[in-house]
């Protein structure tokens, strides 16, 4: 099955543990009849991924206080979003509300928030954030499924 | 009768102002009395946490401290190492990094004009809001963007914090086929960075004038971008290798930057209208004659005006993107090989805010034994202050509230990481009437 108008962007940093949780799941979906991407978050980069898409599912990590590594957040845009905490750049906040003035938001925006445990160096994901993903990617691909 | 008035602007938070900062002016009468740009960022310890590394992590590990102008920082750790090390990168490998460099001035420079300065000479709260209502200009924006983003991709792997750069060059080299892909976006930017020259040029200025000294790296016979000799306006030049003896930085009170002044001389401002000042005969004849139809003779002073630089700029970099494709032949290696040797290097390169200065020390194994970077930020806060100065007291007619909002614009005009924040004033006004 493949699902021309869907979308999966993975958002983050494989180089930096946890925060590569996003492109992680992209990668768990890969081949499986869904598109994917990877991206780092950059504004433009997303909208240009996200925009004439009915459907475009977006998987990125965060940081909560206090921690339940692992948990996974789920948001149906629309917002209105805040301005992200970012000190250089444009926030994901910033892309959504941009693309929302430019017509360029998808059909429907999803976002998957998964709580991370670290973001040092290096590559791979701790044990909670790693079971978190498999389970993610296969309701996403559920998700996915139930929409096409 | 005495009537007395005091004013008081403070702005308490520089949101995304490459760190943390704020803003206090406060006025006594109609004389200004005090102008902080307040840099309260947590120290970083870049300088520090290189210590101990090895010559070949500088341009990564330096790359970080800007995810808007990691390009910059790469290309001066580079300079600075292989200066040390006594190697030379020229031809293909040099022009590849130039063409890497024109990638990050396109991107950065079409961020700043378009979604964070723009806004503030239309009357729009932000990028958000002037896309409401002028789609198709922010659309354009975005678009000349996404062609800087293109050629960082191709040449450094990804768009933020690029990837392909080492010390001598690079790990990979594109073939003539891949760079000729971007040919065309570059070709439909360069159309759009035109037209951003003029939308620019009909925005309305304040009638302001500085007088600061500028300084920018000169390269006499082109317009200097990853090298060059750190010029004056009036008439200083020096070696990279001498920077330290002339820009003499200072910790202040009121800010974890540090301030900079050259030597014996005082204050003196970096960036887009220096460099436009002291190197704009070596622009291509297209960016020349942009800069002609949008108003700007050889010097300018006008801080408000630097939109219309940066969209010169915009222009040029995406015409010497696209001379340096046509020219390009694939160098013999992706990189030269850079021998680590105790010594010292130095290395300066124009940040699309302006000079970035490096210097490390290596010891014979090639560990870092000391580093020291001056970023274009510090080095324009005293200016950012003076001009508040003055700025400030030429309208102390204006409500608090029109005053603060201009002396942001103000600050806006320097420095894309300042000015990140369209929003970012969380401002109390205080006036005393005696």
């Amino acid at each position: 099955m493949r699902t021309v108008g869907t979308v999966v962007i993975g958002v983050g940093n494989p180089y930096r543990r946890d925060d590569g949780v996003g492109p992680a799941v992209a990668d768990l979906l890969r081949g499986r009849g869904i598109e994917v991407a990877h991206s780092l978050g950059e504004t433009t980069e997303l909208i240009e991924l996200w925009q004439d898409r009915d459907l475009a599912i977006l998987v990125d990590a965060i940081r909560a206080q206090p921690a339940h590594p692992g948990r996974v957040h789920h948001i149906v845009v629309p917002g209105p979003y805040p301005s992200a905490a970012s000190s250089h750049g444009l926030g994901l906040g910033e892309a959504i509300e941009l693309a929302r003035a430019l017509d360029r938001l998808p059909g429907r925006l999803v976002l998957y928030a998964v709580e991370v445990a670290d973001v040092g160096h290096g590559q791979g994901l701790s044990p909670p954030v790693a079971a978190a993903s498999a389970r993610l990617a296969d309701a996403i691909r559920a998700e996915v499924t139930r929409c096409a | 009768m005495t009537h007395r008035s005091d004013r008081s602007l403070s702005v308490a938070g520089l949101a995304r102002v490459e760190g943390e900062g704020a803003m206090h002016v406060h006025v006594d009468g109609d004389r200004v009395t005090e102008v902080q740009l307040e840099i309260y960022e947590p120290p970083r310890f870049f300088e520090a946490l290189l210590v101990g590394r090895a010559y070949t992590e500088a341009p990564d590990i330096t790359a970080r401290v800007c995810g808007i102008c990691p390009v910059a920082y790469q290309m001066s750790a580079c300079q600075a190492v292989e200066d040390a090390c006594g190697s030379t990168v020229d031809g293909s490998l040099a022009d590849l990094r130039r063409l890497l460099y024109c990638g990050e001035w396109i991107e950065s420079h079409a961020l700043h004009i378009y979604l964070l300065h723009a806004p503030d000479f239309l009357g729009y709260a932000g990028a958000v809001e002037l896309a409401r209502d002028h789609r198709a200009v922010v659309e354009r924006g975005l678009s000349i963007k996404k062609a800087g983003n293109e050629l960082l991709t191709l040449l450094g792997g990804r768009a933020i914090h690029p990837v392909n750069v080492k010390v001598g060059g690079f790990y990979r080299t594109p073939t003539r086929g891949e760079l000729a892909t971007l040919v065309e976006p570059l070709r439909r930017a360069r159309d759009d960075a035109l037209s951003t020259v003029e939308w620019v040029a009909g925005f309305e200025f304040p009638d302001f004038a500085h007088d600061h000294e500028l300084l920018a790296l000169v390269e006499p016979g082109r317009y200097a971008i990853e090298a060059g000799v750190p010029t004056t306006d009036r008439g200083l030049t020096f070696p990279v290798r001498a920077f330290e003896e002339h820009v003499i930085e200072e910790q202040v009170r009121h800010s974890t930057a540090l301030h900079a002044t050259l030597a014996g001389r005082g204050r003196y401002l970096t960036g887009p209208t220096a460099r436009y000042t002291l190197s704009h005969q070596w622009l291509s004849p297209l960016a020349t004659q942009a800069a002609r139809a949008a108003g700007l003779d050889g010097d300018c002073r006008n801080p408000f005006r630097s939109i219309v630089v940066r969209a010169v700029e915009l222009v040029y970099a995406l015409d010497e993107a696209l001379r340096l494709i046509g020219a390009y032949q694939p160098p013999p290696a992706p990189a030269v090989a850079v021998r680590p040797r105790a010594a010292v290097g130095y290395g300066a390169t124009e940040a699309p805010r302006g000079v970035l200065f490096h210097r490390y020390e290596l010891a014979a194994d090639g560990a870092i034994a000391s580093a020291r970077i001056v970023p274009p930020t510090a080095q324009n806060q005293a200016c950012i202050e003076d001009d508040l100065r003055h700025f400030v007291a030429a309208r102390l007619d204006l409500t608090d509230e029109r005053l603060t909002y201009e002396c942001e614009q103000a600050i806006r005009n320097y420095d894309p990481c300042i000015s990140c924040a369209t929003h970012f004033l969380d401002l109390t006004v205080t006036r005393t009437v005696r």
